[in-house]
């Protein structure tokens, strides 16, 4: 039964990936595809070239500020009104925006954000601007603003969640009060108890979130701006691009940010497993 | 305990907001700069919804088909891969194979894999849309359900057995009834995971599988925000009405952000 | 009857069952004291047939039954934890051998009725696991595993989740009901006391291998058992407050 076991596993998840892992890295070689003319590192070389590396730098950059605001509200939240987050209604309100789709989040940013959009009528009819020209950039932005936001809007409640859980499961309220009966000063069992035990927690959902942000594709492809791209845009855009130069380089692309999460994710595995009884 | 009232207050209307918005454009027209109310209203898009052979309407059929077979594939073929993972092999590194699907963006992972679609001439249908969220889906319920196979179960399983039951006998009166709720909740997850998908659809779709998030994105391009929201609203509606027969189906890995 | 002959089980490489050798007589309870980790609980999985591979034979009245599954070998193993069917009454959770085995409607309500009637649990019937309390729990657990009339039950520390009160109050009842039934047992304890309590014969198990003694008053004296420890200890602490 071993074997089946493993060879399910390997036919349903590691051989799809591997196959077309194999076929990403053997295009981007030059071993096959339709301009083929045999093995060659120049696609390769092609990622060096800046496009690659500055679409993985932002998709880095977006994917932890996303992190960052997401958490950031959820803690803030937690520490300001958790009591209040105990009742009913709030308590279910926030699973609101865990029903909507990504892509549907962009679009609304979109509407609010933008510079015809609804911040930006409101901000006119206040006086603030003239025309949409004079609204600050906030989507299609160098700094991915829209995008991030988006992000936090649809995952911080969700962070908030497991941060309550948290707190029930590992019993913050008790330890907070053993560490104040120690001598715990009561504003410092936040940054001594509370904190460190909601981040232990939190870890692995916050690294698998990093990892789910960089590959990102709906909300970027909605709110990005056109240079640098999040990886999975650029990957997309290059392979649809009527220049077949371009497609061995978006298999390039592809294989290696494939590899990178491969990567990382083994590594905390492996680095977290017994720690987090992954 | 008022201030965090308000507090709240202001983060519930955040989480509203987008429901509002699109409600908001779904019934309006001609919503130009800088108007904000002083426009025209109009039922027109929803009676465009209703009528005979709409777009949406069959959208909405196809996606709800579409997210049913996924998801009824993915929790069965998950829960079942996921026992003989649990029982028949000692190290947890085997999950991995699992995680690794996991964590790839799906359209990359849609890139790579389009070509053996192509090959198996599914590229472009609804089989192979269908195949290529099931490789998205089957991995997170395989992670999902490992962890429902403890000791506990096992010794349930042992104990029909020697009570004299077959191994019907041990699904259907041991594990099921102690999986019911489990079991619904993953299927509910897969089933947003496949209803939240764009970017994969759109790429072995190549257009000729028309999900809702396909047409919301088609109206997003076409300049035509009054329909995006029309279609965002039939992707909101199915979710929110498990937000009200049970929250815990929402608590979904944020798929396809 | 139940007889071992030379079991030997191992856990990749590592003998966990060293040669054991049993001869359990029909309608006998044979107490088994041991340590956590002595290799009591597999000794008790390779007998109902949930660990498969192990080296030496198995019969139960004459009949080999290495060869069977666990659903075949007539041969009962009850947990710690009372694993009910929580989705079933306490009466449907017992009567649940006999609907697998297909019994007919008539019979299977008489013996149920029956088992409920001996195990005091008539008023309960109706209750589902969730509304009963820990010692009912076990009372419906051993009455689920008393009405197929195995070939011999099997026991993994039973009582060893209740309290003390309710512990002795359902050994007091597990000895009154195997009685009633005739039935063959094997009750694995790591309390000295309740092997005494339950026992009619008795036996020490540690690193893989089992002893019978030939009788109580051996099974006393011996010091692996640990009684002569604790009765010296008891009179110490008399004589400390005398």
């Amino acid at each position: 039964m071993r074997k089946v076991a493993l060879i399910v596993l390997l036919l349903g998840c590691v051989a799809p990936l591997a196959l077309s892992l194999g076929y990403g890295l053997m295009y981007s070689l030059g071993l096959i595809g339709l301009q083929s003319e045999g093995f060659t590192l120049s696609f390769w070389a092609q990622l060096l070239s800046g496009e690659f590396a500055r679409s993985i730098i932002y998709s880095a950059y977006v994917a932890g500020a996303s992190t960052v605001l997401a958490l950031g509200a959820a803690l803030a939240l937690l520490f300001s009104c958790r009591l209040h987050l105990r009742r009913a209604l709030p308590y279910r309100l926030l699973f609101l925006p865990l029903t909507v789709p990504p892509l549907v989040a962009a679009f609304v940013v979109f509407q609010l954000l933008s510079g015809g959009g609804v911040l930006a009528r409101a901000a006119w009819h206040f006086g603030l601007i003239s025309d949409t020209q004079a609204f600050p950039e906030l989507v299609h932005d160098p700094y991915g603003v829209g995008i991030i936001i988006a992000h936090g809007f649809l995952v911080f409640p969700f962070f908030l969640l497991v941060l309550l859980n948290i707190w029930d499961n590992e019993q913050l309220d008790e330890l907070g009060r053993v560490a104040a009966s120690l001598g715990v000063a009561k504003h410092r069992v936040f940054a001594r108890i509370h904190l460190p035990l909601l981040m232990r927690g939190i870890f692995p959902l916050l690294a698998l979130y990093v990892i789910f942000f960089m590959g990102a594709y709906d909300i970027p492809l909605v709110l990005g701006q056109s240079s640098p791209r999040m990886i999975s845009v650029l990957v997309l855009e290059k392979l649809q691009r009527f220049n077949l130069a371009d497609i061995p380089v978006a298999y390039a692309m592809a294989s290696w940010y494939a590899l990178l999460c491969i990567a990382t994710i083994a590594l905390l595995f492996t680095r977290f497993k017994r720690r987090y009884s992954l | 305990m008022r201030w965090q009232r308000l507090l709240f207050s202001i983060v519930a209307i955040c989480f509203v907001i987008p429901l509002a918005v699109l409600a908001y454009l779904s019934l309006s027209a001609n919503w130009y700069f800088p108007a904000l109310w002083s426009h025209s209203f109009t039922l027109e898009h929803w009676h465009w919804l209703l009528r005979d052979g709409s777009p949406l309407t069959f959208s909405l059929l196809l996606s709800v088909g579409l997210s049913l077979s996924v998801s009824v594939a993915a929790t069965a073929l998950g829960f079942f891969v996921s026992r003989l993972l649990a029982y028949h092999t000692t190290s947890t590194y085997w999950l991995l194979g699992a995680y690794f699907p996991y964590v790839i963006a799906p359209v990359v992972f849609a890139v790579m894999l389009n070509v053996y679609l192509l090959r198996l001439g599914l590229t472009g249908t609804l089989g192979g849309v269908m195949l290529a969220q099931l490789l998205i889906t089957f991995p997170y319920a395989i992670l999902f359900f490992y962890g429902f196979w403890n000791e506990r179960i096992r010794n349930l399983e042992h104990l029909v057995r020697t009570l004299g039951g077959n191994f019907r006998t041990v699904v259907t009166q041991a594990i099921l009834p102690s999986a019911r709720g489990l079991i619904a909740v993953c299927f509910f997850q897969t089933y947003l995971i496949s209803w939240f998908e764009y970017g994969l659809t759109q790429f072995i779709g190549v257009g000729k599988v028309p999900t809702l998030t396909i047409m919301v994105f088609r109206y997003i391009s076409e300049a035509n925000p009054h329909l995006a929201a029309l279609a965002g609203l039939l992707l909101i509606l199915p979710p929110l009405g498990l937000l009200v027969v049970n929250r815990r189906f929402l608590l979904h890995k944020a798929w396809s952000i | 009857m139940v007889t071992l002959n030379n079991i030997r089980k191992a856990f990749e490489g590592q003998p966990v069952l060293k040669g054991v050798n049993l001869r359990v007589e029909d309608g006998e309870t044979l107490a088994v004291l041991g340590r956590s980790g002595s290799g009591k609980t597999t000794l008790l999985k390779v007998m109902a047939g949930i660990h498969r591979a192990y080296e030496g034979s198995m019969r139960v009245d004459g009949e080999a039954i290495d060869h069977l599954p666990p659903q075949k070998r007539g041969i009962v193993y009850l947990y710690q934890d009372a694993l009910l069917f929580p989705h079933l009454t306490a009466r449907e959770n017992i009567a649940f051998g006999l609907n697998v085995r297909n019994a007919t409607a008539i019979d299977r309500e008489e013996k149920v009725t029956q088992v409920l009637r001996s195990l005091r649990l008539s008023e309960h019937g109706q209750k589902y696991p969730a509304e009963l309390s820990g010692g009912q729990r076990q009372r419906v657990a051993f009455g689920r595993a008393l009405i197929i009339q195995p070939a011999i039950l099997l026991l993994d520390e039973p009582f060893a989740s209740l309290d003390f009160g309710t512990r002795r109050e359902m050994q007091r009842l597990f000895k009154r009901v195997a009685h009633q039934h005739a039935m063959t047992t094997l009750f694995v304890t790591h309390d000295a006391r309740e092997a005494l309590s339950v026992g009619s014969r008795f036996a020490h198990m540690e690193d893989g291998r089992l002893h019978v003694f030939p009788d109580r008053q051996a099974f006393i004296n011996d010091e692996a058992s640990g009684i002569r420890d604790e009765i010296n200890f008891w009179n110490e602490i008399d004589h400390t407050h005398e």
